[in-house]
């Protein structure tokens, strides 16, 4: 693939056509972006395993292009390549995840549910993405629990049902419960586990309330659904924290 | 039925596995990655280590590229390498490699130079002590696996399987070394 971000038409011919015809209506397709090689290797295995069809780019600019929405390039008909979830990293080059985010939730395909990666837990980040309409925030490294729980609560019974879960704002647990088969996780930030021992969930959070409380109250009330990988071998004394703040992120 | 080559070696390889994550050389995410490999996908973690490999030793010789240079001033692209450094280590469980790159990254912002390059030279230790480990690692697998097509032969009896099973853990180390 040309890395200078030409994106040949017959390139983008041939490969669609291979992806239409192997892209099963009830298939959940996932576009995932990310400039690193490794993460879209990891990611792209973490989708197929939880059976979706994947399509992985290396840039924000190459996720327009997919989707038709770049100004350059005429679209070739993307009807047939329905994206039903993008997931995308934040940090990138060029086009970052967030830019990318209002890109797309400022064009015809806002309704396609974004899920922005990142590994730096940053809450302002977090917030704004949120925000911005992102469906949820997983901090990198993603693991097969996160994806798991990203595609049941979004695809798990009918397809209409994610603009029905599809939350733009974060929402307090006790107003997203509308839908009473949903599991527990009702924040749009479940992945984030800020508690690193099971008895200091939401009472012992030393930062200031205003920027984490609807996640501290969120998290207490979904801890029991974030699943945890088998522990190490040898696990010494703390379990690996998945969300490590420092003041100076706030 | 092959006796106590096969055991042996599955033994040495969890011991070696063991180790690494006592050391904190790796962490979770590198069992997340085993998780992820299956019959369809069978050698999904060297896969994904090798491209690490790769992207390593290109950020490492850029690092050391900039940081050789007497009038190196450009720490912002030094962070922008550390950032993918940190990123693809999280992403493979390389702990230890991720931590130096943060430390390394803290000295980075400091427009430190000298930190930067002990941070650089810790950097370089920690990934050559992972890259050895990590292919030892892959060593015993591919015997393991060895073994296990040499066991699937019915026809052979028990004591040579054995001593295939035994050869060709040997041939590896040899070729290892």
């Amino acid at each position: 693939m040309a890395r200078n971000g030409v994106f040949s038409r017959r390139w983008r011919a041939e490969e669609f056509d291979k992806l239409c015809s192997s892209l099963d209506s009830d298939e959940v397709h996932v576009l995932a972006v990310d400039d690193s090689l490794v993460d879209r290797k990891v990611i792209e295995r973490l989708l197929k395993i939880t059976s979706c069809k994947v399509t992985t780019v290396d840039s924000g600019r190459r996720a327009l292009q997919f989707l038709g929405l770049d100004e350059q390039e005429s679209s070739v008909g993307f009807d047939a390549l329905k994206v039903d979830m993008i997931i995308t990293d934040y940090c990138m080059p060029g086009m970052t995840g967030y830019e990318l985010l209002k890109k797309i939730k400022g064009s015809s395909f806002r309704e396609i549910p974004v899920v922005i990666m990142s590994s730096e837990n940053v809450l302002a980040r977090i917030d704004s993405c949120l925000e911005e309409g992102a469906e949820d925030f997983l901090l990198k490294p993603v693991k097969l629990s996160d994806v798991k729980r990203l595609k049941d609560y979004m695809f798990s019974e009918d397809r209409s049902r994610t603009e029905a879960k599809g939350m733009n704002k974060r929402k307090l647990p006790e107003t997203s419960s509308d839908d009473p088969s949903t599991p527990t996780t009702l924040s749009p930030s479940p992945s984030i586990d800020m508690s690193s021992t099971p008895s200091s969930e939401s009472s012992s959070s030393p930062f200031s309330p205003r920027t984490f409380s609807s996640s501290i109250s969120a998290d207490s009330s979904s801890n029991s659904t974030v699943s945890s990988m088998p522990s190490s071998p040898t696990s010494p004394g703390s379990p690996t924290r998945r969300l490590k703040i420092t003041s100076q992120d706030l | 039925m092959l006796g106590l080559g096969v055991e042996r070696l599955r033994a040495d390889m969890n011991r070696l596995l063991a180790l690494l994550f006592h050391q904190g050389v790796l962490d979770e995410q590198y069992l997340q990655l085993q998780q992820l490999q299956d019959e369809s996908s069978p050698n999904f973690v060297s896969e994904v280590v090798n491209i690490y490999f790769q992207e390593s030793e290109k950020l490492l010789r850029n690092l050391r590229f900039l940081l050789m240079d007497r009038e190196f001033s450009d720490y912002k692209k030094m962070g922008v390498h550390l950032n993918q450094f940190i990123g693809s280590s999280s992403s493979i469980g390389a702990k230890r490699v991720r931590n130096v790159c943060v430390a390394f990254r803290v000295a980075s912002e400091q427009n430190n130079r000298l930190g930067c390059l002990r941070a650089l030279e810790l950097l370089e230790h920690e990934y050559c002590y992972l890259k050895n480990k990590l292919h030892e690692l892959f060593q015993f697998r591919a015997t393991d696996r060895a073994a296990k097509t040499a066991s699937s032969c019915s026809q052979v009896p028990s004591s040579a399987l054995k001593q295939s099973a035994l050869s060709a853990a040997k041939q590896k180390r040899k070729e290892m070394r």
